[in-house]
């Protein structure tokens, strides 16, 4: 097994070079697109999400879980707004599009979170986690959001 | 492959992935994600953003799935929002790029026999290697369980045996979720996820009769050779067995006559007609033969069920009052004219689609132009097997200008009709009510 480590080498190696991709190989996408951890916060007025404080990531209950599982654990340090916290554990599994073609009422989306845990094996999402996830999709996918 | 600049930043980048320490796993998923990548047409920085999830947080406990497909780094950002383009499906509209899911518009499903390249296609998981490079070495089909002679079958043993080739409806169980009010979760299907290709295969009863089923056979359980999705259980259904013993429940190696296309289930899939999409298993290798209902994930809770009693829209029934969705009730759609069509006022306009009855048989299909108040019957076709929709057609006018909605409701032969309001369920399986299409009529 690998050391927690080398799960930030890799992860680094993988960014800078996927920063060469977007930045110049590949579409000619704009350098700003990749650089700056938090660029991709949207600010624009009016996003429900700006209106959810931060949430702190919480890692003080991993040791309680499997070690294999805090293995898995990503290296995200630091605050995380509400909507990165959406892209970065949503769009592993996959695309956006499935989330935001949706508009649903809160139970519905807990109980969409319920299965992405128990059933789907999105064991790492702590329930601080979830929570913050549910008022995300509530706000901006809910049954009264505009498409 | 074409080797131009942008095959050069990919080989670039695996180079330096592989100087800065990237293990022998990790190059092996970045090369499984390049041909993928190239193989869907994926661009630009949508394409970064999912090799970043394919590669995870990088060492092998995240890629054997403990963190799913990894996290795509929060300095990416939201992914492009570029749709792949699936080889061979030029108009599909995508739902959901990954897993890949797409449907096409009614008017594109005109057609008696649905081409190939108009199949519409739902994945839960990542479709195989093997089925990207169309590549029949190795496969096989396992039958075992419950049976005396448990089988493995290379395509070429499938191939020697007797087969049959019509033209066969398979229909997601989600198509038509879109309508549902209040809306529900899934994959918003609009009505374009059903398809009656020409499949040619194996009667399921031949190969489980060569196997001898047990006394104690009672259902199967199907599997496959797609990827599932981070930790989820591989997706797998079954089906009872007078449904798996019906001689039109097949086993399939062509489709339209060429073998399946990589995101339709090649090498062989089942194709169970007329029942939900989800019990014709994509890249099938195994039947195994159960004495029990199968109790996969993808048969138990709210997966693939319906409420056996209705519901009041917007309530879960525990899971108990919820049982497996079967056999589609009867169905029409409406292909002509194309939805939002400008037509002139006081000429004879052609109108045409399909209909399907599940287990049953379409006797009648009307039509309506003024929401219902009168109907006017459609001419149908019989259909070319039991398990291919039905062709109906009528020609309407309309004497003024304005917006009008065409409607048709096909008649089953048990007297069943599609109801003018669907009924709810709380994960928007089985849509059937009345089709409607609107169109303007210029003065």
């Amino acid at each position: 097994m690998s050391t927690p480590g080398s799960i930030v080498r890799i992860t680094g190696a993988t960014l800078v070079a996927a920063m060469i991709v977007a930045t110049g190989c590949d579409r000619g996408e704009p350098a700003s697109a990749a650089s700056g951890a938090k660029s991709p916060t949207p600010t624009a007025a009016g996003d429900p999400a700006t209106a959810v404080p931060p949430v702190k990531v919480n890692h003080d209950n991993q040791a309680l879980r499997p070690a294999a599982t805090q293995m898995a654990r990503p290296n995200i340090t630091g605050d995380l707004t509400p909507r990165e916290l959406y892209v970065a554990y949503c769009s592993g599994c996959h695309s956006l599009d499935l989330i935001e073609s949706q508009r649903l009422d809160r139970a519905t989306w807990d109980w969409v979170m319920d299965d992405v845990i128990n059933k789907y094996g999105a064991t790492w999402i702590t329930d601080e986690e979830r929570a913050v996830l549910v008022d995300f999709l509530v706000a901006n996918f809910g049954r009264e959001s505009n498409p | 492959m074409k080797r131009d600049s942008r095959r050069h930043s990919w080989d670039s980048l695996r180079g330096k992935l592989a100087e800065r320490g990237a293990s022998r796993p990790d190059l092996d998923r970045f090369d499984a994600f390049v041909s993928r990548r190239q193989f869907f047409g994926w661009a630009g920085r949508g394409g970064a953003a999912a090799l970043l999830a394919s590669m995870g947080a990088g060492p092998e406990a995240a890629l054997r799935g403990l963190f799913g497909r990894g996290l795509i780094p929060v300095a990416m950002g939201q992914q492009a929002g570029q749709a792949p383009l699936v080889p061979g499906k030029p108009d599909m509209t995508i739902l959901n790029p990954n897993p890949i899911s797409g449907e096409f518009a009614a008017h594109l499903l005109d057609d008696d026999v649905t081409p190939s390249s108009r199949h519409f296609v739902r994945n839960s998981g990542d479709v195989p290697d093997r089925a990207i490079a169309q590549d029949p070495q190795g496969w096989k089909l396992t039958i075992d369980g419950e049976v005396h002679r448990p089988l493995e079958l290379s395509l070429d043993d499938l191939r020697n045996l007797k087969s049959i080739s019509m033209p066969l409806l398979i229909e997601c169980a989600g198509n038509g979720r879109a309508r549902f009010d209040p809306p529900v979760r899934g994959n918003p299907w609009r009505g374009g996820a059903v398809a009656c290709s020409r499949w040619t295969g194996v009667p399921l009863r031949d190969i489980l009769e060569r196997a001898g089923l047990k006394e104690s056979a009672r259902y199967t359980a199907h599997y496959g050779e797609d990827t599932p999705i981070g930790q989820m259980t591989p997706f797998s259904r079954g089906i009872p067995l007078d449904k798996a013993m019906e001689p039109h429940t097949i086993v399939a190696y062509a489709m339209n006559d060429k073998p399946l296309t990589p995101t339709n289930g090649y090498s062989v899939r089942l194709v169970v007609p007329g029942w939900v999409g989800s019990a014709s298993q994509k890249w099938l290798n195994r039947i195994w033969i159960r004495d029990r209902v199968h109790d996969s994930d993808k048969m138990t809770g709210y997966s693939y069920r319906i409420p056996k009693d209705p519901v009041a829209p917007g309530s879960r029934p525990p899971e108990s009052d919820m049982e497996i969705a079967t056999a589609w009730p009867v169905k029409s759609m409406i292909t002509r004219p194309a939805a939002d069509a400008e037509l002139a006022d006081g000429r004879p306009v052609a109108v045409a689609g399909h209909a399907w009855a599940g287990e049953s048989k379409v006797e009648k299909v009307r039509i309506s132009t003024d929401f219902g108040c009168t109907w006017s019957d459609a001419s149908v076709s019989p259909p070319p097997n039991k398990y291919a929709w039905q062709r109906w057609e009528a020609s309407v006018t309309f004497p003024r200008r304005g917006y009008y909605e065409i409607w048709s409701q096909a008649v089953d032969g048990r007297g069943n009709a599609q109801p003018l309001r669907q009924p709810w369920n709380p994960k928007g399986y089985m849509y059937h009510a009345v089709d409607r299409l609107p169109i303007r009529v210029k003065g």
